[in-house]
């Protein structure tokens, strides 16, 4: 009997060899990110770019011998009719089986954004290996070119680097950007989405920065994709606001030549973004992805936000309408923000944060919102020729002016130019109706634009960092 | 003849509706009331704990089901009732057996054979049932506060995904949806059965009704938690579309950067759970196959039955067909549920003469 039991139990081991469904590492060619193009030959297809991680250059540590940039990210593009479709092409063209369960970031070109992104919304819902938290961009230009484009420099394993660029949390100018939240939000009526925008910063030779390109900012600054703000010279005068209050000239020729580095690797599109001239973020350009200043050819960039109304694109935030978007919907931790104040032509830079999150009450009779907003700040850095210590209470009230404004032109160009509600108003609204059919008929999605909102700021400076000047000379 | 303590009768009777809860049932309820299906969980746990008052008032305790039909109206009769159990107890396995596997191919194991995860799920049951309803009862009594810890702790890290705005409007689909439309969900309870057909090891009247009523509690505050937590994480008019809710909620956990498949726990105590399911109900059937004809033993009778269960979930040609029947699974369960030991129980009160018992009241 015991001699049955022994060989009972070892034949009981044989099964635990594998079965079916076991997959070895190494077979395995784990997807970091897919971009998605419009195929100008077919209509029906798509250009679908798969980018996988070569692990065998991913090194552990400094002694191990490993890649970077591009050795360790290998990138296969197809045409194909879906996602899935493109993966089991790719399948064939590679030794190892796809698998996407490690997957960081889908990016949908602009075109394919404007178009609709509701039947990849609901593949990647649908997929049990795509995990709900993965990012969803919107790429300026080619979604398969940002890919191919973006070298991380810093950062060696792919699937990290996207982790670190859109999940910043703290000075962060991208929206949250769960493709669950994304599948949700193109879903429901209460709410519309807004997801990353992504670009790739590209150089060019001396002078040569009135060429546009296909990048974001290649079609001028200011929000909702109109943009003024050209690169060739002059003011291009575009309204990122949307409204008064908030003059974004557009920069004029800004010859690229930066303190110490070589013109001719300035990047071409960042004299595109615009200059925000309002107290609030006073003087800093309203970025979008493609536009950052940096001297690094090929740098992949998450500046910005593409608006949606449902599943389709209408339009782009820069990189100050992103950051009010994450204060008023709780996404914001803490940003460096710069207000002009009267005394002085030199802003002050505070260190912002939420002191509770921000409240947003509506009313039925009067279609109504109220929004509380509790920011407080920490000064930076002040001018030389103003006290603002010994004045706090008129900063103070100039700060909130500034803010409140800023947030009032926001919410009225979601409104105006978008007829979007990006900050998810009716989600208040929801409450004020007993069942999901009243809420139905009361058609939200197009009684937004009309909705009135009153702005209730509250904005204290809390600690003036290591040093209080005494105002004596 | 096997018997179970008061605690693993409970702890069988929980397991039994926790499977479902872990699977298609949240999903009924929220596509009936929408995002006020927690309210319909508490409504028809209400309702569960009224029907379950009037069964003990009908019912006499101190004996199964089918002993109570012979000896009411004779053979006939409990042949009729016997029959009518066994196929309301197929009908609920094959659902369950069904839907599980189908659950795991999606989810788990997409290479491998269907019938194969079928046939190892069966025969894993089938070993269970061949242990007995003790052993069975222990291991659900051990089994239990795991898979109870599990779920708080899921609940516990869903915190960060919740936004009230999402429970509103608070009515959801409206009164009529909950009061009227939702009574089907009653059928989340119909495994309450088991409680009349089992042996029980008390003769005690008063236990055995405190385990069906805290059975009962237990399930309507979890189930009223799971769809609390889904409805504050889901926005209504998509959280219908997902067909395993419980499953759904313990893929969003993440916690931190470095732990977020939370949902490998999940399947584990779901796992164990189903499996105690089988066991349980493939035991019962048999039980109640060899009192309705007279048998002497149960224990020949499982592995026949393993077939025909086998067979019963092959009958449907894929999940999506499976799914659109469910809702009248449903209806059947819990009526069959009610009726069997409410008509058995009056005819007990009427034909056994009070003498004969041996039931303490204390």
């Amino acid at each position: 009997m015991k001699i049955i039991k022994l060989i009972a139990c070892c034949a009981a081991l044989l099964t635990v060899s594998g079965c079916y469904d076991k997959d070895e590492p190494n077979d395995i060619a784990y997807v970091t990110a897919i971009g998605i193009d419009k195929n100008e030959n077919n209509k029906d297809n798509y250009n679908i770019t798969v980018q996988f991680a070569n692990p065998t250059n991913i090194s552990g540590g400094s002694g191990e011998e490993g890649g970077s940039g591009k050795d360790i990210m290998n990138n296969i593009t197809v045409e194909a009719p879906n996602i899935y479709s493109a993966v089991g092409l790719i399948d064939h063209v590679i030794s190892k089986n796809l698998n996407l369960s490690h997957m960081k970031l889908f990016v949908f070109s602009k075109e394919i954004a404007e178009d609709g992104i509701k039947d990849f919304l609901e593949t990647i819902s649908r997929s049990e290996e795509i995990r709900p938290n993965v990012y969803t961009a919107v790429s300026v230009k080619k979604a398969g070119e940002y890919l191919r484009d973006t070298e991380p420099l810093v950062e060696i394993n792919p699937a990290k680097y996207y982790q670190l660029i859109f999940e910043k949390g703290e000075f962060s100018a991208v929206p949250p950007s769960y493709n669950q939240n994304l599948y949700f939000y193109t879903n429901i009526p209460e709410k519309n989405s807004v997801i990353p925008l992504t670009g790739i910063a590209e150089s060019t030779e001396s002078g040569d920065e009135s060429q546009s390109s296909s990048q974001g900012g290649g079609e001028g600054g200011g929000s909702s994709g109109e943009s003024g703000g050209g690169s060739g010279g002059g003011s291009g005068g575009g309204e990122s606001g949307g409204s008064g209050g908030s003059e974004n000239k557009g920069q004029g020729s800004s010859k690229s030549e930066a303190s110490g580095e070589s013109s001719d690797q300035q990047n071409k599109n960042q004299s595109q973004a615009p200059i925000n001239k309002s107290p609030y973020e006073y003087n800093l350009k309203d970025y979008k992805a493609g536009e950052v200043g940096i001297y690094q050819n090929k740098k992949g960039e998450a500046i910005g936000c593409a608006v949606f109304k449902m599943d389709k694109m209408i339009g782009e935030l820069g990189f100050i309408e992103t950051q009010l978007y994450n204060m008023l919907t709780n996404s914001f931790t803490q940003n460096y923000i710069t207000i002009k104040s009267d005394k002085s032509d030199t802003p002050i830079t505070l260190l912002i944060s939420l002191d509770n999150r921000t409240k947003i009450k509506y009313n039925k009779k009067e279609h109504k919102s109220t929004i509380k907003l509790n920011l407080s700040g920490d000064f930076i850095s002040l001018p030389d020729n103003y006290l603002a210590e010994y004045d706090l209470e008129n900063f103070e009230k100039a700060a909130t002016t500034a803010i409140t404004e800023k947030i009032s032109d926001f919410i009225k160009m979601t409104q105006a130019e978008f007829n979007s509600d990006i900050i998810g108003f009716g989600m208040h609204a929801k409450s004020k109706f007993l069942t999901l059919k009243d809420f139905t008929d009361f058609d939200w999605e197009n009684k937004y634009k009309d909705m009135k909102y009153e702005i209730e700021t509250d904005f204290n400076v809390r600690r003036t960092g290591l040093t209080s000047r005494t105002g004596t000379k | 003849m096997e018997k179970l303590s008061d605690k693993d009768l409970t702890s069988i009777l929980i397991n039994l509706m926790y499977v479902k809860l872990l699977l298609a049932y949240p999903r009924i309820m929220i596509m009936i009331a929408g995002n006020a299906s927690w309210i319909l969980s508490i409504y028809v746990t209400l309702i569960m704990l009224l029907i379950f008052f009037v069964l003990t008032k009908a019912y006499n305790f101190s004996r199964p089901i089918l002993e109570t039909a012979g000896k009411s109206f004779g053979k006939a009769f409990k042949l009729i009732i016997g029959v009518i159990t066994v196929l309301m107890l197929m009908l609920s396995l094959t659902s369950i057996a069904r839907i599980y596997p189908e659950t795991v191919k999606i989810i788990l194991l997409q290479r491998t054979p269907f019938e194969l995860i079928i046939f190892l799920f069966v025969l894993t049951a089938v070993i269970g049932a061949y242990i007995g309803i003790e052993a069975i009862g222990r291991i659900t009594s051990l089994f239990l506060p795991i898979a109870g810890a599990v779920m708080i702790f899921c609940l516990i890290l869903l915190f960060p995904y919740m936004k009230i705005s999402n429970l509103t409007p608070i009515l959801g689909k409206g009164v009529k949806s909950i009061l009227v439309d939702g009574l089907t969900s009653i059928s989340s309870f119909s495994d309450i059965i088991v409680i009349f057909i089992l042996n029980l090891e008390s003769k005690n009247q008063k236990k055995i009704i405190k385990c069906g009523y805290k059975s009962i509690i237990v399930i309507g505050i979890i189930m009223t938690l799971i769809l609390l937590s889904y409805s504050l994480i889901f926005p209504a008019n998509i959280s219908e579309n997902f067909l395993l809710p419980v499953y759904q909620l313990t893929r969003i956990i993440q916690i931190g950067d470095f732990f977020g498949r939370f949902e490998a726990f999940f399947e584990f105590v779901w796992s164990i759970s189903v499996l105690l399911y089988f066991s349980i109900y493939i035991y019962t059937i048999s039980i109640v196959w060899k009192e309705s004809f007279g048998m002497k033993y149960h224990k020949p009778l499982i592995f026949p039955l393993m077939i025909l269960i086998m067979m019963f979930v092959m009958q449907s040609d894929s999940y999506t067909e499976m799914n659109a029947h469910y809702m009248w699974y449903s209806i059947a369960l819990i009526s069959v549920s009610v009726l069997i030991p409410l008509i058995t129980g009056i005819a007990g009160k009427i034909r056994i003469k009070e003498g004969n018992d041996n039931i303490e009241n204390n």
